[in-house]
């Protein structure tokens, strides 16, 4: 166990390393500098510019220079708005962001888990079909279709919701937060159901869900403490790149209900190719991914005893 | 009574008649049609798909219009009609063509970011599987690291960097999406390449590129098939996805993502059709390859056989 999580550290820093060089060749293999498109700056100007950002010196040193910074957690200052480090950027960014994708998290797996197992325990019957069209629904609208849609219609025709503002305190955020979260978990929800319907009919089918049932248990103890309890874990296996889709989703999220997020600064960012706040980013939600990926797959772990960490899976 | 011997004839035996197949042979290909063609979701999807591939073909040719002509004066934000069968943008441009314009790039990039991805994936899964050993260690290090990369992250950084375009869109897609596709052949590989038919034919001289192309790899077919179905509508999305944030395809190429991006102004406006459409036809494209996925994977699953 403890072998295991050590070479999976060692191979996260690894990821994480080579994520943050290939940005750095991707950044510096672009002709020119970050100021060439910029109107003509005097040439003292444009010597200290270069100076701020350490593009003055050769490129080795640069290289150095960058690793040092990222290892002290320090992600440069952006180069269009040179008053504002990345860092604060992802500090300001980063709790709405959080708020947004934890939201659509606990919406995806929690309705997910809820909507698979009544499809599954009512097979073939309305209340599965409806479930599965939503599901099929889910798989087939992109983020950036439904979060208009919300928009238009629950926004601003039947103004259930406000929106384009952000509100202060806890609850104050809430009802901003409502549709976004929607549109964001509504894919993600959709592939929790279809995974928890089919585990659950898989499991559903087992002698000892039969036994349980012979021997009189109530129907609902069965289905809570002998389905739920197995059906569950190919679910956590999908939580990785679920949290994974939730997070780059939250890109076009943001900028379609303009909430002043990481993803927010990050498209505008790539549309004024700030360079430093690409890098930035990239690098923390990288990081951030692959941190969340090792989490899940400790779980994983830990939820199913018949897996044992650290041996190979066959196939 | 009874039968005089010379009224019997002899019946010949011929040996060839005993050994002869008395079925058609069914190639690979035939047998998966026999088996999708009693799966209705599936075939859903085969229709679905085949009549969007049909409407890309002859779509932008049936129209009077090309995907690029704007009448600013005239025909900016028509409703549809006889004229514009899917209306016009606030550019004057006729939807009808663009959205099936985008349907040719959609599925232009879908498939051919499936197919290299299938290449490398089967070429780099198949020796990692094959050789095993060492060499398998240090290839599926490689994946692992590779891996942990979050794919969109690693497109979008990439489309920032190089020159915009189809191909460059294409590139960018593959660079990390053949990864599920070597996971998938090198443990199917490793799995079959010590079973008694490997090793028969090794006994009788074949070389490795015969058991790798005539015996591996057609056994693996099966799951290689599901997988690719589904990556298609995974890069379709992708490059829409990439398109709305406006690293995609470039002004005044259509693409459905850059399409739903111009249309996000209908959210204050109600010129419903700029959004409808391409979303309608981007959603029903991913519906279609889903479900040609779940199908292919329901007959082709040995564990689903019945």
């Amino acid at each position: 166990m403890l072998r295991y999580v050590g070479g999976r550290l060692l191979l996260l820093l690894i990821t994480l390393w080579l994520i943050s060089t290939m940005t750095f060749v991707l950044m510096h293999s672009i002709p020119g500098d970050p100021f060439t498109s910029e109107k003509k700056l005097p040439e003292q100007t444009l010597k200290a510019l270069k100076a701020k950002y350490n593009l003055d010196k050769p490129l080795p040193q640069q290289y150095l220079l960058y690793i040092k910074n990222l290892a002290t957690g320090d992600l440069g200052i952006s180069i269009k708005t040179p008053n504002r480090t990345v860092n604060e950027m992802l500090e300001d960014g980063f709790p709405v962001s959080a708020r947004l994708g934890l939201q659509a998290i606990v919406i995806a797996s929690l309705a997910g888990i809820v909507m698979g197992m009544i499809a599954a325990v009512r097979q073939n019957r309305p209340a599965d079909m409806i479930l599965m069209f939503i599901a099929v629904l889910g798989i087939s609208i992109p983020s950036f279709v439904l979060g208009p849609l919300l928009q238009k219609y629950f926004g601003l025709k039947w103004e259930l919701f406000p929106l384009a503002q952000w509100g202060d305190g806890f609850w104050g955020e809430f009802k901003f937060t409502v549709l976004p979260s929607i549109a964001l978990a509504f894919t993600p929800l959709a592939l929790v159901t279809r995974l928890m319907r089919s585990s659950m009919l898989d499991v559903l089918g087992n002698d000892y869900i039969r036994t349980a049932q012979a021997k009189g248990l109530p129907p609902l103890r069965v289905l809570t403490r002998h389905t739920l309890r197995n059906a569950i874990i190919p679910v956590v296996t999908i939580m990785g790149p679920l949290v994974v889709g939730i997070l780059t989703g939250s890109f076009v999220i943001e900028k379609i209900f303009s909430i002043p997020g990481i993803g927010k600064y990050f498209v505008e960012s790539i549309s004024t190719r700030d360079f430093s706040v690409i890098m930035g980013v990239t690098i923390f939600y990288s990081g951030l991914l692959i941190l969340m990926n090792f989490f899940v797959d400790l779980v994983y772990g830990l939820i199913d005893p018949r897996i044992k960490l650290g041996e190979k899976e066959a196939g | 009574m009874g039968i005089p011997a010379h009224k019997f004839q002899r019946v010949e035996r011929k040996a060839e008649q005993y050994e002869a197949i008395r079925r058609p042979s069914v190639s690979y290909w035939q047998d998966v049609w026999r088996r999708l063609r009693s799966n209705w979701l599936g075939m859903t999807g085969l229709i679905i798909i085949s009549l969007l591939v049909l409407m890309a073909v002859i779509g932008p040719w049936i129209s009077d219009y090309t995907y690029y002509e704007q009448n600013l004066l005239e025909e900016k934000n028509l409703e549809p009609s006889s004229e514009h069968w899917f209306g016009t943008d606030d550019l004057g441009r006729d939807v009808f063509t663009r959205t099936w314009y985008g349907a040719r790039i959609s599925l232009i990039i879908g498939i051919a970011a499936a197919m290299i991805d299938l290449f490398i994936g089967v070429l780099y899964g198949g020796i990692a599987g094959y050789k095993g050993g060492r060499t398998d260690e240090v290839m599926m290090r490689i994946v692992d690291v590779l891996w942990g990369l979050p794919y969109l992250l690693v497109v979008i950084l990439l489309l920032v960097v190089l020159e915009p375009g189809i191909t460059t869109i294409i590139i960018a897609l593959t660079v990390t999406g053949w990864l599920n596709m070597a996971r998938l052949v090198r443990g199917q590989v490793l799995q079959l390449k010590n079973q008694e038919y490997v090793l028969a034919a090794r006994t009788l001289g074949a070389n490795t590129k015969w058991i790798m192309f005539k015996h591996l790899i057609p056994n693996t077919m099966g799951p290689i098939l599901v997988l690719l179905t589904f990556s298609i509508p995974q890069a379709i999305f992708a490059e829409a996805f990439l398109s709305f944030l406006g690293l995609g395809v470039q002004a005044p190429i259509a693409s459905w993502g850059t399409m739903v991006d111009d249309a996000l102004v209908v959210i204050l406006s109600d010129e419903w059709w700029r959004l409808f459409f391409p979303s309608f036809f981007l959603g029903l494209t991913l519906l279609g390859f889903n479900a040609l996925g779940d199908g292919l994977r329901d007959v082709l699953d040995p564990k689903m056989r019945k």
